[in-house]
């Protein structure tokens, strides 16, 4: 539903590895290509149909892949299992993720439900909110639980990603909450610009904006008619 | 340093009356808030030279906001910040917060429980 893609790697947050942030985020889309084809039985696919296949160019294929430290042979290209396990393991898509959601509302339910992230080795393995009403409440195997139980499911359960899923007013909260549980990283799905401490990195995942992007962008294509 | 002046924010009474009766034996000067709205209208005044705030107030993480606050009001930018708080134990985290110039904005980072003596030893190495 929300992929790296649509979201800005805040400057203060970048992380530590030397790879450029507009090149992690292309990064998924090598992984999910390279996994097709290799599940379709192609052994090789060169920068070419990588480019063709994803709207980029050849040049730019080969420069993003120079980053990952995998290299191609001449003439026939990438081995797509060595370019998806060199993906999986540069983007930590070789080993499950446990990730938590804020925000019991519409949103984050949604999320907890997206089977999606579990295949993609995202463990959904708590839902929170504030609310009394929804505490309790079930949300496909989880049952929604108090702030104050964030820390305990963290520690135990050791959660890397926090999703900020309520409303903007809210956000800076919930990301204080987590930098204080020990969660590493936060997907913020609210326009709210977030403080964290340098050692916590944040993804900006910004569903409106991208829609006010794209409704500009619409009333600039002249009219059809 | 005497007559200098220490604002509290915290939203337990007891633990206020404490601090104010040993800093004010002390020679200090003392303002107190017990909530983080009117802790920045009280600073705005007094213009203390140190502020000793709690977390866990409004809200659980109420005293990180002020913090934050305090850094982001002209006339208070500057002010040293003592975060005083409990919230390690209370909510079981794995460590304390700690001194962040994005995050948490404060000199340092006191947990309570907490003898008055390193309470004041703080504050000492901060304004004297």
């Amino acid at each position: 539903m929300f992929s790296k893609e649509q979201g800005d790697m805040s400057a203060s947050s970048a992380p530590a590895t030397s790879i450029p942030a507009t090149v992690v985020r292309r990064l998924p889309k090598y992984l999910a290509q390279a996994q097709k084809l290799r599940q379709a039985g192609v052994q090789w696919v060169s920068s070419k149909a990588l480019a063709e296949a994803l709207g980029l160019t050849p040049s730019t294929v080969r420069q993003d892949i120079t980053h990952i430290d995998f290299s191609g042979i001449s003439k026939r290209g990438y081995a797509t299992a060595g370019l998806e396990s060199t993906l999986a393991r540069t983007l930590g898509a070789d080993q499950d993720i446990c990730v938590v959601v804020v925000g019991a509302g519409n949103f984050g339910r949604a999320l907890v439900l997206h089977g999606e992230f579990a295949r993609q080795g995202f463990r959904i393995c708590g839902i929170f909110d504030n609310g009394a009403p929804v505490i309790g409440k079930k949300v496909g195997k989880l049952r929604v639980q108090p702030m104050s139980a964030l820390p305990d499911v963290v520690c135990g359960q050791d959660v890397d990603l926090g999703i900020i899923a309520v409303p903007q007013a809210a956000a800076q909260q919930v990301a204080d909450h987590f930098v204080l549980a020990g969660v590493r990283g936060i997907l913020n799905l609210t326009t709210t610009h977030l403080k964290v401490p340098r050692t916590v990195a944040v993804v900006d995942a910004r569903v409106l904006a991208s829609l006010r992007e794209l409704a500009y962008a619409v009333r600039m294509i002249e009219p059809r008619f | 340093m005497k007559g200098k002046h220490i604002l509290i924010v915290d939203d337990d009474g007891d633990f206020v009356a404490s601090l104010e009766a040993c800093f004010k034996a002390k020679g200090y000067r003392v303002s107190t808030a017990a909530e983080g709205a009117s802790a920045i209208d009280v600073a705005k005044q007094a213009r203390p030279d140190v502020i000793l705030l709690d977390v866990m107030m409004t809200t659980d993480t109420e005293g990180i906001e002020v913090s934050r606050k305090i850094a982001e009001t002209p006339e208070l930018r500057g002010t040293p910040v003592i975060l005083l708080t409990g919230i390690r134990t209370a909510r079981s985290l794995p460590f304390a917060p700690s001194p962040d110039e994005n995050w948490l904005p404060v000199k340092s980072v006191l947990e309570k429980p907490i003898p008055l003596d390193r309470i004041l030893d703080a504050i000492r190495r901060l304004i004297g």
